[in-house]
């Protein structure tokens, strides 16, 4: 019986752990619509008659609201954070400012906590206030990590085709030396040029790692990012022109 | 007469005894050398020139099992079919993951745009659907799966709450 408690227990702790669950769990918390409506509802209500009950009733939704704002933004940061924590940084620098976002969004999850003590003795004004306050306070300070958060995701993914697009340069020169084509100036330019494609991919990568390293916000790390990626695709252009160019002159030479 | 009588008495003429005693010696001795020491350098001779020989002819062998081996695959190369400068379709399938790449880069969660929209919510679902998938993606399928992601990820975006946690501050402080 105790064995069988521990087991659900375990079960339940590995579903709570889950980034699904925050997601799934995140897209329900964080659907206001239904209490939006009540609110809509009880200030039509309390302006139709401003009775104490009126008065108490919105006041009573807007708590609500403005906990459930709470509670869904503390499940949006654990999300997060659960897939900063599963982004494999592969190199120290990486790992730095991985731990570094994640550490920054445990500050913003206790931010949030101790919001929540706060709304239990907010009146009608009071809360207009405190939403206002939360609301620029995300702007300013969620806002930032969740956008460098998520690029920093993306970024860590690209690594691998930084290291796969390098990976095939280098296969295809050696092959190409092989053959005894790299001396030939059409193949040598071409391979001149994906070398030079790839120096600048990862000049952006380094950029954008920079971006990542000093956490500035604004920035325009997705373009940098996007910059780099688009070097690789001109890469791989002319990848594909080499191939074509390498057998044309071994179809030509028999 | 005096001459044959002396070729008669050169006839008669004798070694020393001992100087016989030693040349004998001398020359069975360079017999014995003689005999004994081609046996010993053919068996250490033999030993080392076999040794050798064998060496050199698996080196030679492997030269030439390296040669046709080498030849071989350069053969195949040469061969249209392969044209392994360059595995076409593993080309297209890396172009393909870039691509898939430059997508999810430009849909990213941009919260500044759920800011200025006020009408969806700060969603977590696009940006976090990717990164929990594995890291390495080489092959075809991967490749593919990735593109399909992406697809799988913009549309999914549309289904979020039309009010999320922006919105519903921004109307509570009015």
């Amino acid at each position: 019986m105790q064995k069988n408690k521990l087991i659900i227990g375990a079960l339940i702790a590995v579903v709570l752990m889950s980034p699904l669950f925050y997601r799934a769990e995140a897209a329900d918390a964080c659907d206001f619509k239904d209490n939006l409506k009540e609110l809509l509802s009880a200030q039509a209500a309390l302006r139709a008659n401003d009775s104490q009950e009126n008065i108490l009733k919105e006041l009573s939704v807007r708590k609500k609201i403005i906990s459930q704002a709470i509670d869904c933004s503390i499940r949006e940061t654990l999300g997060l954070q659960s897939s900063v924590k599963l982004a494999e940084a592969n190199s120290p620098a990486l790992r730095e400012i991985k731990n570094r976002i994640i550490s920054r969004l445990d500050e913003i999850i206790g931010y949030y906590q101790t919001q929540n003590g706060a709304v239990r003795d907010l009146g009608i004004g009071g809360s207009k206030i405190f939403s206002a306050n939360l609301k620029s306070w995300r702007d300013s300070n969620y806002v930032p990590v969740s956008e460098l958060g998520n690029n920093f995701i993306v970024f860590v993914k690209n690594q691998d085709v930084l290291q796969t697009t390098q990976n095939r340069l280098n296969q295809m020169t050696l092959t190409l030396k092989t053959l005894g084509l790299a001396d030939n100036q059409k193949i040598s330019g071409l391979l001149n040029q994906a070398e030079k494609n790839i120096r600048m991919a990862n000049e952006d990568n380094l950029l954008a790692e920079d971006i990542f390293k000093r956490l500035a916000w604004p920035n325009n790390v997705s373009d940098i990012m996007v910059s780099s990626l688009q070097r690789l695709k001109d890469s791989y252009q002319n990848f594909f022109d080499l191939s074509k160019e390498a057998q044309s002159i071994i179809s030509n030479s028999k | 007469m005096e001459t044959t009588e002396l070729l008669k008495k050169l006839k008669n003429i004798k070694p020393d005894t001992d100087y016989s005693r030693k040349s004998r010696m001398v020359i069975l001795s360079n017999d014995l050398k003689e005999s004994r020491l081609p046996v010993l350098s053919f068996s250490f001779r033999q030993i080392a020139t076999g040794v050798l020989h064998s060496g050199w002819s698996m080196a030679l062998t492997a030269v030439f099992l390296l040669l046709a081996i080498g030849s071989f695959s350069i053969l195949k190369i040469l061969t249209p079919a392969t044209t392994a400068v360059v595995d076409i379709t593993g080309l297209r399938a890396e172009a393909q993951a870039i691509d898939a790449r430059i997508e999810l880069t430009n849909i990213v969660y941009n919260p500044s745009a759920d800011i200025e929209n006020k009408t969806s919510t700060s969603s977590i679902t696009t940006p976090n659907a990717e990164p929990q998938k594995a890291t390495a993606r080489r092959t075809d399928d991967e490749a593919q799966q990735n593109a399909a992601d992406v697809a799988g990820s913009a549309k999914s975006a549309p289904e979020q709450p039309a009010f999320g946690i922006d919105s519903a501050l921004d109307i509570l402080s009015r």
